[in-house]
């Protein structure tokens, strides 16, 4: 398939890349890795009248310290990420989360700032235009009011469905916004909406300059793990991170993170309340994995039915919690 | 618009005039006639049309050639001097690692940067990375073997 028209920016400086956004008006898109945008502007499920290529602005390609933040620019790509030496011991994670994504090539060319902001999926929508419109009415996301994927659906369940984002969220990461009115920071979980049509709560002139994460004490032990169907390629059906923080058996804090289950990345409140001042066991995993069960509804949108999906959360929610306190284990041995 | 692009292959430069939506793809086989870079599913799904960029391999189905200009492009075409096989080529001919051979250069790209990296793997390490390059051929086990038995120099 080829690409459609557009107009086509290269911006030098960030500030040029917001004024483009902003004089076009919601009608263009930043540009990164494409990986995400380019696919979608081929099958026609994304229309944009002007694409902002923001690879020539620099300043955004690396990850450096200060203090206690960790700042990773918004242009490194995932396969940077992988191979970063400031992604070791428990911020390993995030290296094994980013190569957990699509494949090497992919992480080669697919960036951090793209990763969080990657447009939901459904299984109707990301057909080909012509696929979709000449068998279906508008759906929510084409600016219809039906859902073709849950029946008498009143809204879109289109899913958030990045590898990242999920550890991020659990390491209380927050985002350096560059929009028209100035710099901001927000927390990560600010930039989406939770709703499929319209992922993000950021304005179309927004971009993201970096993102900062906390370093976790050295008493916090983390781990990412995807449920996928192949080993490679393959989108998550089910991704979980979690980070446990501990002092010997005793679980001072945790925070336990999801994505693919719904229009954007969800916390497991409650799963993450039965383990916090506890006493480690194998049942209060079970616990804390049954809870995460009840609390979330997966958006059936991968082929599955919604009665596996809760399932395998439990499941993965049980297995990111272990993996994690087995981490702590290895790194006390 | 189309717009002069300057694109270095295979170490040499060519000047071609290209319009932003054309992929590197597309410039690649259509304008320079560098018809060994293959494309399959054009969505990033298949990594037949892996070529390297910067020595890693990219997915040229998802490049706008305007974003190419200044890196390192090789290609498929690239990788022999003169008439001789380059190793990976001559092993994947000998080990009979091809079959319609459409997978063929984006498998060989992925392999060639892979054992710049790391010239002496493990079986697993070489399924891992070539675990995006998809064949519909050869059931793989073929692919694995030629490409374990190059030892770069
Ligand atoms: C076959 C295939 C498999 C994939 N598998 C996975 C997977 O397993 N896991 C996963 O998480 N993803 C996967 N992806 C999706 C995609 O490759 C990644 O999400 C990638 O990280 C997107 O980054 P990018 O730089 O290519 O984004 P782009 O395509 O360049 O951009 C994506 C969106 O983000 C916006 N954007 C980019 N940068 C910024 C910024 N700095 N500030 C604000 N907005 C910005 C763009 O305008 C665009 O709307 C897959 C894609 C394909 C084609
Ligand atoms: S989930 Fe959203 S994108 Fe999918 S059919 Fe329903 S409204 Fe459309
Ligand atoms: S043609 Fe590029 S990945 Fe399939
Ligand atoms: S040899 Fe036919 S696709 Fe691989």
């Amino acid at each position: 398939m080829r690409l459609p028209d557009f107009e086509y920016f290269e911006p030098e400086t960030l500030q040029d890349a917001v004024s483009l956004l902003s004089k076009h008006k919601g009608k263009a898109k930043g540009l990164a890795g494409g990986t995400d945008l380019l696919p979608k502007l081929k099958r026609r499920v994304t229309v944009a009248d002007a694409l902002v290529n923001l690879q020539g602005i620099s300043g955004l390609r690396s990850i450096s310290e200060e203090k206690d933040i960790l700042k990773i620019g918004a242009l490194v790509t995932l396969g940077e990420m992988e191979e970063s030496s400031f992604l070791k011991g428990n911020l390993s994670p995030l290296a094994q989360a980013a190569h957990a994504v699509g494949t090497v090539q992919l992480r080669n060319m697919a960036t951090l700032g793209g990763n969080l902001c990657q447009d939901t999926r459904c299984l109707y929508y990301d057909h080909s235009h012509l696929f979709g419109q000449s068998v279906w009415e508008k759906c929510f996301k084409r600016g219809g009011a039906v859902c073709h994927l849950i029946k008498k659906g009143k809204k879109c369940f289109a899913v958030y469905s990045g590898d990242v984002a999920p550890v991020l969220l659990a390491l209380g990461a927050r985002v350096l916004v560059i929009g028209s009115a100035g710099e901001r920071m927000l927390d990560l979980s600010q930039i989406y909406s939770g709703k499929g049509e319209q992922a993000y709560a950021l304005s179309s002139e927004d971009l993201i300059a970096e993102i900062h994460v906390p370093k976790p004490s050295p008493l916090s032990y983390g781990a990412y793990v995807k449920y996928r169907e192949r080993g490679s390629i393959d989108f998550p059906i089910v991704g979980v991170a979690a980070y446990l923080k501990v002092d010997g058996e005793r679980i001072n804090d945790a925070n336990i993170w999801l994505t693919s289950v719904g229009s954007a990345p969800v916390e497991a409140i409650k799963a993450e309340a039965v383990l916090r001042e506890a006493n480690f066991s194998a049942d209060l995993i079970e616990e804390a994995s049954l809870q995460a069960h009840q609390e979330i509804t997966p958006y059936p949108n991968h082929g599955y039915s919604a009665w596996y999906l809760k399932e395998m959360v439990t499941v993965f929610v049980k297995r990111a919690c272990m993996k994690a306190w087995e981490d702590m284990k290895g790194g006390q041995a | 618009m189309k717009r002069l692009v300057e694109l270095k292959v295979n170490g040499e430069a060519y000047e071609v005039a290209a319009a932003p939506k054309q992929t590197l793809l597309e410039v690649l086989r259509d304008e320079l006639h560098l018809t060994g870079t293959k494309e399959g599913c054009g969505m990033g799904s298949c990594c037949a049309c892996t070529v390297l960029i910067d020595g890693k391999p990219a997915l040229s189905c998802l490049i706008l050639a305007v974003t190419a200009k200044g890196k390192e492009i090789t290609t498929i075409e690239g990788l022999s001097k003169g008439e001789g096989l380059h190793p990976l080529q001559q092993a994947f001919h000998e080990k009979g690692a091809v079959q319609c051979g459409y997978c063929t250069p984006g498998m060989i790209m992925t392999a060639k940067s892979f054992l710049d990296r790391n010239p002496d793997p493990t079986k697993d390490e070489v399924k891992e990375a070539i675990s995006g390059n998809l064949c519909r051929c050869t059931g793989y086990k073929k692919i694995v073997e030629a490409i374990l038995s190059v030892k770069q120099p």
